[in-house]
C-alpha cells in the first residue's frame, strides 16, 4: 500500500517541492492517512478504499449509496466558502477533527492534533487544485439572530422555503421525497437523495449558523446549490432556517 | 380419543344442535366428527407475512415475548424484568434505571392498551408477579419505556387495562394477603391482619392513581367494555396462610370494583395517604366493591366480547360462573343480592382456569385436570341455569389438549371484536410432545381452528418456560404503528460527534458506531477510573444494528439504527480490553474494533 501511495506522481512532486519540517509533516500525514483513512479513501485518494461503501440511505424503499470522498476532484460538501472553492485548512481540520455526522465518516478526536494538522496536509496532495486556485476566504456568519425558531420566523420560512422551490427535493414535509427526488445524481454519477429533515440531525451541522452555511455555500459535487445570489435577504434565510429546524422536529 | 368420548361428542353435538334449531349443523355420526378438517390455514410460506401479532408473557424468563401468529415464529424477545446478554438489558444506565437493581421478575399478563373496547397500538402492560412491579412497552418500538413499583403489595398478579373509552386506568390485583405496611413490626405471623391491595396505575404517567384494600387476597384482574368496573377473583376469602386455611370455606369471591364510586372518593379526598399514595377502604359494606359469591377457590375472570358477562373460572369447582355485568349497579344500589348477580353456573369439567370467547355467543374454558378446551354455549347455559332440563348441557365441543391447559386465548377475544378463527391453548406439560430435553421440558403451546363447530387441533409449538397468558391481536393495529428505526434525538445524549472527556477521575467516551467503524479507535483511561461510554448507531438504513461488547468486563449491548446506549464502569482491570462490534453489520465487521487501554496505576 506504501509503495503504491509513493507512485502516486502528484505525491512525488509535491513531496519535491517541499523541505525540510513540512516534508516530515507531509510523511507523518501519510502514516496518519495509511493508519486511519486508507480503508475508505483509498491509497489513491480517490474514494475507492477497501470498504468501498460506508454509507446508505433509504428513502421511501430507496437505497442508495454514498462512497467516501473523492479527493482526487478537488471537491468539498462541507466548507465555510463560497460555492466552487475549495475548503479553508480549518474546515478540512474540523471534518477529520469532528467527522461527519450520520454518514461513514468517523471523528478523530483520539487522534492528536498534531497528526490530524499533518493528514490535513497530505489530503491535499491528492489534487492538484490545492496548488491553481487562489487562497479562499470564508464567508462570515453573524451569530443568528434571536427570531430563529419562533413561530413568526418558522411560519415565514414556510414561505421561503416554498418560494425557493425546496420542496422540489426535499418534499413539502421535508421527507426528502420532492417530485424530482427520485432522478438525482451527484458529480460522480451516483445516485443521491435528498435529506430527510424528519430524520434527525443533518451532516452539515445542526446549529442554526451551520444550517445557515449550508444555504450559503450549497453542498459542491451535489445537486445542492448555493442560495446566496437567489436568497439575498439575510431575513428569509434565517427564517429558512427556523422552517428546517422545525422540520427536523418531526 | 376414546370410544367413550366419541359417543360424547355425537350426542352432545346433536343435542345442541336440535336444541339451538341450527340448521346449518346437522346431527353427525362419531365417524364424521372425528373426520373434522381445518378450514384455516395456520402454516405462512416463506417471505409471507402473518396475520396477527401474539404478545406472550415470559413467566420466570422474565420477558415478553412476540410471535407472528398462526405460524407461532417467535419474531421478538423483549426483554422486562430480566438480564439480556445480547440487547444489554440490565447492563445499560438506560436499563439498569428502570430495574431498580433486580433482574429476575415473573411476568404472567400482556395485555395491549385499548379505545373503545379494542386495540389502539400504543401500548403494552405487564406485571411483574414476583417483585410487584408493573412495565410499559411502547408498542412503536416494542421495548419498555416505563417501570413502576407497586408498593404494599405482594403476589402482583391479575393485571388489565382499562378498555372504554380509552386506556386511561390499569389496574393490578395482589395475589398475597400481607400486611398493607409491610415493615417488620407487630405479630407479623397473624394473617388476619393482612389483606389485599386492587391498585389503579394512571396509564399515561405511571403512576399510582389509589390503592384499594381489601380483607381477601385478588388474584386475576378484568376490566368491563364500559369503563366502569374492574375486577379480581378471590380464592382466599379465609385469609388463610396455609393452603389448608385457603380451602376451608365453599364459596368465594368475585370482588367487583365500582370506578365512579372510586373516582368520587379520590375526588372528595374520602380516603386515607399512605407514602403519598391514595389508599381507600374496599370492604364489604364501604360502597366501592361488591363481593358475588362464587364456588370455591376460583381463577380467571374473563368478560364476554359483547360486555355483558364476567365467566369466573371454578378451578376447585368443575363450574363457571356466569356474571351479568349489566345488573351489577342494582348489586351496587343495593336493590338485588350480590349472588343474583351469577346467571349461570354450569358444569364444564374439572379445573376450569381461563375462559376465551369467539364472538358469535360461545365461550372456550381450559380444564387443567381434564386437559381439554370445553366450548360452551353463554346463552345455553343462562337458559339453562332459568329452565334447567333433565340431561342437557350448554357444552358444545370437546377437544384434548397436551397437557394440563392453564390460559387460553382466541384471536382477538379480549376487545368487542373477537373474531372467533384461532385459538391458542397455553397448556403447562408437554411430556411426550417433543423431543426429548432433559429434565426441564418445554410448554406446549397448541394452535386450535374453532372458525368451525368444532375445534379442530392444527399444530404444536414448544415455548421455554413459562408463557402464561397471550394475546392475540390482528396484525392492522399494530403493524403501521411499529418504526423501523428511533429518532436519534429521542436520546438525550445521542452522539453525532466522537469525543473522548476527562473530570478528574471520571472518564466520557462519547461515541457513533457507523458500518464498520466506531468513532473512536482507541480510549486511554487509568485504572480505577469511573468510565463511561455512549454509543450511538449513526447508521440510518433499517436492521443496522451494532453491538458493543468490552472483553473481560462483562458489558454488552447492541444499538439499532439511530438508538443510544450508554454504560458505566469502574476500570479496574488493567491492560488492553478490545472493543468489537457483536452484530454483523458489514463485510468488514470483525475489523469493527477498538481498543480501550487501562494503564495500572
Amino acid at each position: 500500500m506504501k509503495h503504491q501511495t509513493l507512485a502516486a506522481p502528484l505525491l512525488v512532486s509535491g513531496l519535491l517541492a517541499l523541505s525540510g519540517s513540512a516534508a516530515q509533516d507531509l510523511a507523518r500525514g501519510e502514516q496518519v492517512y495509511n493508519s486511519r483513512c486508507v480503508v475508505c479513501h483509498g491509497p489513491q485518494g480517490d474514494g475507492k478504499g477497501l470498504i468501498g461503501i460506508v454509507h446508505r440511505a433509504q428513502t421511501s424503499g430507496l437505497v442508495t449509496t454514498t462512497y467516501p470522498r473523492d479527493f482526487t476532484a478537488g471537491v468539498f460538501k462541507f466548507r465555510s466558502t463560497p460555492s466552487g472553492q475549495l475548503p479553508t485548512d480549518d474546515d478540512l481540520m474540523r471534518i477529520v477533527t469532528e467527522g461527519i455526522s450520520r454518514s461513514g465518516m468517523p471523528s478523530h478526536t483520539d487522534v492528536s492534533e498534531a497528526d490530524r494538522l499533518s493528514v490535513v496536509q497530505y489530503i491535499k496532495t491528492f489534487s492538484d487544485r490545492w496548488e491553481r486556485d487562489d487562497p479562499r476566504e470564508p464567508l462570515q456568519i453573524t451569530d443568528a439572530p434571536t427570531l430563529v425558531g419562533s413561530d413568526e420566523s418558522t411560519e415565514r420560512g414556510r414561505a421561503v422555503y416554498q418560494t425557493m422551490q425546496c420542496a422540489v427535493c426535499h418534499g413539502e414535509a421535508g421527507r426528502g421525497d420532492g417530485t424530482a427526488s427520485a432522478g438525482l445524481q451527484d458529480s460522480w454519477g451516483d445516485a443521491i437523495v435528498p435529506f430527510d429533515f424528519t430524520s434527525g440531525p443533518v451532516k452539515g451541522g445542526s446549529t442554526p449558523e451551520m444550517i445557515y452555511r449550508t444555504f450559503m455555500t450549497g453542498l459542491d459535487g451535489t445537486p445542492m446549490p448555493s442560495y446566496q445570489d437567489a436568497m439575498p435577504e439575510e431575513a428569509d434565510r434565517w427564517d429558512l432556517v427556523s422552517f428546517c429546524l422545525r422540520l427536523m422536529q418531526g | 380419543m376414546t370410544a367413550q368420548r366419541l359417543l360424547f361428542f355425537a350426542v352432545a353435538t346433536t343435542a345442541t344442535s336440535l336444541l339451538l334449531g341450527c340448521a346449518a349443523a346437522p346431527p353427525q355420526d362419531a365417524t364424521e366428527t372425528t373426520a373434522t378438517e381445518a378450514t384455516l390455514h395456520h402454516e405462512v410460506p416463506p417471505g409471507e407475512l402473518d396475520e396477527y401479532y401474539a404478545f406472550f408473557s415470559g413467566g420466570q424468563s422474565g420477558e415478553v415475548r412476540v410471535a407472528g401468529f398462526p405460524s407461532m415464529r417467535v419474531l421478538k424477545r423483549i426483554p422486562v424484568w430480566n438480564l439480556d446478554s445480547a440487547t444489554g438489558w440490565g447492563i445499560t444506565n438506560e436499563s439498569k434505571a428502570m430495574l431498580d437493581g433486580m433482574v429476575t421478575g415473573d411476568t404472567h399478563h400482556v395485555h395491549p392498551s385499548y379505545a373503545d373496547g379494542t386495540y389502539d397500538g400504543k401500548w403494552l402492560f405487564v406485571n411483574d408477579k414476583a417483585n410487584n412491579r408493573l412495565a410499559r412497552i411502547r408498542i412503536d418500538t416494542l421495548e419498555v419505556d416505563a417501570t413502576l413499583n407497586i408498593p404494599h403489595t405482594q403476589g402482583t398478579h391479575g393485571v388489565f387495562p382499562q378498555r372504554a373509552p380509552t386506556t386511561e386506568w390499569v389496574v393490578l390485583n395482589s395475589e398475597f394477603r400481607s400486611p398493607f405496611e409491610n415493615e417488620g413490626e407487630g405479630d407479623m405471623l397473624d394473617a388476619s391482619s393482612y389483606g389485599g391491595v386492587h391498585t389503579i396505575v394512571d396509564a399515561e404517567s405511571m403512576e399510582i392513581a389509589g390503592q384499594v384494600t381489601t380483607p381477601v387476597n385478588l388474584d386475576l384482574a378484568a376490566t368491563d367494555y364500559s369503563g366502569r368496573y374492574s375486577f379480581a377473583t378471590s380464592y382466599n376469602s379465609e385469609g388463610g396462610a396455609t393452603i389448608s386455611e385457603m380451602l376451608a370455606a365453599d364459596r368465594d369471591y368475585l370482588v367487583v370494583f365500582d370506578w365512579q364510586r372510586i373516582k368520587a372518593a379520590l375526588a372528595s379526598g374520602d380516603y386515607r395517604t399512605v407514602d403519598g399514595i391514595p389508599v381507600l377502604d374496599g370492604s364489604e359494606g364501604t360502597g366501592l366493591t361488591a363481593y358475588i359469591p362464587v364456588p370455591k377457590n376460583p381463577h380467571g375472570v374473563n368478560v364476554s366480547p359483547d360486555g355483558n358477562y364476567a365467566v369466573v373460572c371454578g378451578k376447585v369447582s368443575p363450574t363457571v360462573s356466569v356474571i351479568d355485568i349489566n345488573i351489577l349497579a342494582d348489586v351496587f344500589a343495593g336493590t338485588i343480592d350480590p349472588a343474583d348477580a351469577v346467571v349461570a353456573e354450569p358444569e364444564v369439567g374439572l379445573g376450569p382456569l381461563h375462559t376465551t370467547y369467539d364472538g358469535r355467543g360461545n365461550a372456550y374454558t381450559s380444564l387443567f385436570i381434564d386437559s381439554q378446551i370445553v366450548k360452551w354455549n353463554i346463552q345455553r347455559a343462562i337458559d339453562l341455569q332459568a329452565s334447567p332440563q333433565e340431561g342437557e348441557t350448554p357444552v358444545v365441543d370437546r377437544l384434548d389438549v397436551h397437557y394440563q391447559v392453564g390460559h387460553t386465548m382466541a384471536s382477538m377475544a379480549e376487545t368487542k371484536d373477537a373474531d372467533g378463527r384461532y385459538l391458542l391453548s397455553l397448556n403447562k406439560i408437554s411430556k411426550d410432545r417433543f423431543l426429548n430435553v432433559g429434565p426441564l421440558k418445554p410448554e406446549n403451546d397448541q394452535l386450535v381452528d374453532i372458525s368451525g363447530e368444532q375445534m379442530v387441533l392444527l399444530a404444536d409449538h414448544a415455548a421455554y418456560v413459562e408463557p402464561h397468558d397471550v394475546t392475540i391481536v390482528r396484525r392492522d393495529l399494530i403493524e403501521d404503528k411499529v418504526v423501523h428505526r428511533v429518532r436519534l434525538e429521542d436520546h438525550p445524549d445521542a452522539v453525532t460527534q466522537s469525543s473522548v472527556e476527562r473530570i478528574g477521575n471520571r472518564v466520557i467516551a462519547r461515541m457513533t458506531a457507523t458500518a464498520p467503524v466506531f468513532g473512536l479507535q482507541e480510549v486511554e483511561v487509568n485504572e480505577g477510573d469511573e468510565v463511561t461510554f455512549i454509543v450511538t448507531n449513526t447508521d440510518e438504513i433499517p436492521d443496522l444494528a451494532h453491538g458493543f461488547a468490552l472483553s473481560n468486563y462483562g458489558i454488552q449491548f447492541i444499538v439499532a439504527p439511530f438508538e443510544t446506549k450508554s454504560v458505566t464502569f469502574i476500570a479496574d482491570k488493567p491492560g488492553v480490553h478490545w472493543i468489537y462490534c457483536t452484530t454483523f453489520c458489514h463485510a468488514l465487521h470483525l475489523e469493527m474494533r477498538m481498543r480501550l487501554v487501562v494503564r495500572a496505576r
